[in-house]
C-alpha cells in the first residue's frame, strides 16, 4: 500500500481526528459516489450512499486489521460501498413501488419498472469492474480539475487519446509539433496512473 | 509498443464511460459527518439494529430503535430529555421490520430539522443529523 494511505488508515484507527476524516473523505468520496452512480442511483441517492458508507467506515476502521486474512483495503472499502449501494437501490425501488405503482401504459408498465434492479449483496466480477471504472473516473476528474495543467493540454489529450484523432491532425489543429502531442499524452497518462495508484492502495 | 496501462487506456478511449464531473455535494455530506463523527466514534461495536445517538454530558447515549420511539421532555417519552428547547413530545421515530425508519415532527414548538432542513416527516438514512431544540441526534443503522 502507498505509505501515505497506510499512514492515514493507521491514524484513523488509532486516533480518528477530524482532520484525518477530512483527508479520507477527500480521497475516497468521489470513488464511492461514482460507484453508486455506476449502479444507476441518482446524484441525491449517491450522496446518501456516500454518507452511509462513511459512517460504516467510522465504526469499522478501528477494528480493521491490516493483514492478508482480513483482505485488502480496497476490497474492504468496495464491500462496504457495494452493500450500501444495494440497500439504496432497494430503498429507491420500495419508494417507487409505494408512490408510483400506477400503470403508466395500458400494458401495466409502471415507473418502478424503469428503475435499476437491486443486485446481490455479494461483490461479483461486474462490481469489481464498476469499482475500477469509478476509480478511473475519479482519477480523470482529479486531473481535469488540476489547475497546474495549463492551456490546451487537456483538449489535446482528449482529442488524441479519448477521441482517437490522428496525432498529425491534433498537432495541426492546436499549432503544435506532433512530438508535443505524444509528450502531452505521456505526461497526462503518468499523472493519471499516479492518481489511480493513490486510489488503489494495496496492503502488503 | 503495448501500453502498460492498458485498462486505463481502454477506459479512456471508451468515451461512453467518460462523464461530466459529479455535482459537488461533498461539503454538505462532510458537514454532517463532522457532527456525526463525535457520536459515532464513541462506540466501536455495531448494533444489530437502528439506533439514535445523542450526547448527555460526557456520555454518548445509544437508544436502540424499534416500534415507535418518542423524543421529548415529557416523562412518558421513550427518550425523555430535560431540555427547555424540546417540546413535551417533540418528534417520533417509527421503525418497520426490515423497512424504513421514518421521523415525524409532533407539532413541536421549535421544529425538527434533519441535515439542517426543516421536516414534518421523512425517511432517514444512516448518518442523518437530527436537530431538535438545540440538541443534536444522529441516526445510524447497520450496513
Amino acid at each position: 500500500m502507498d505509505n501515505t494511505r497506510v499512514s492515514l488508515l493507521v491514524r484513523l484507527k488509532d486516533n480518528p481526528r477530524d482532520l484525518d476524516w477530512r483527508d479520507f473523505f477527500d480521497t475516497y468520496s468521489g470513488v464511492i459516489s461514482w460507484y453508486a452512480r455506476q449502479k444507476g442511483l441518482s446524484d441525491s441517492d449517491a450522496q446518501d450512499v456516500l454518507q452511509e458508507t462513511m459512517v460504516d467506515l467510522m465504526r469499522a476502521l478501528p477494528g480493521f486489521t491490516y493483514n492478508r486474512e482480513k483482505g485488502l483495503f480496497r476490497n474492504f472499502l468496495l464491500t462496504i460501498t457495494h452493500r450500501r449501494t444495494m440497500k439504496a437501490l432497494h430503498r429507491v425501488r420500495r419508494r417507487a413501488e409505494v408512490s408510483m405503482d400506477q400503470p403508466l401504459t395500458d400494458d401495466g408498465f409502471t415507473l418502478a419498472d424503469t428503475l435499476p434492479a437491486a443486485e446481490d449483496d455479494a461483490v461479483g466480477e461486474r462490481d469489481e469492474q464498476a469499482w475500477r471504472e469509478s476509480i478511473f473516473q475519479q482519477a480523470w476528474d482529479a486531473v481535469r480539475k488540476d489547475a497546474t495543467i495549463k492551456g490546451n493540454t487537456l483538449d489535446v489529450f482528449e482529442a488524441y487519446v479519448i477521441n482517437q484523432q490522428p496525432a498529425a491532425e491534433v498537432a495541426a489543429r492546436f499549432g503544435l509539433k506532433e512530438n508535443a502531442v505524444y509528450q502531452i499524452r505521456n505526461r497526462l497518462m503518468k499523472r493519471l496512473q499516479e492518481e489511480v495508484a493513490m486510489l488503489m492502495p494495496e496492503v502488503e | 509498443m503495448k501500453d502498460p496501462t492498458t485498462p486505463l487506456s481502454e477506459w479512456l478511449t471508451n468515451s461512453r464511460t467518460i462523464r461530466e464531473p459529479l455535482p459537488n455535494h461533498f461539503p454538505h455530506v462532510l458537514e454532517r459527518l463532522r457532527l456525526a463523527q463525535d457520536l459515532v466514534s464513541a462506540h466501536e461495536d455495531e448494533a444489530d439494529g437502528p439506533e439514535l445517538l445523542y450526547r448527555r454530558g460526557d456520555e454518548v447515549v445509544r437508544v436502540p430503535l424499534s416500534g415507535r420511539v418518542v423524543v421529548g421532555r415529557a416523562p412518558e417519552c421513550q427518550v425523555c430529555i430535560d431540555d427547555n428547547g424540546l417540546s413535551r413530545q417533540h418528534f417520533e421515530l417509527r421503525v418497520q421490520d426490515g423497512g424504513p425508519v421514518v421521523i415525524r415532527d409532533l407539532k413541536s414548538r421549535n421544529g425538527t430539522y434533519v441535515n439542517r432542513a426543516f421536516v414534518l416527516t421523512r425517511e432517514l438514512v444512516s448518518g442523518d443529523v437530527i436537530e431538535a431544540g438545540g440538541l443534536y441526534f444522529v441516526y445510524v443503522s447497520p450496513g
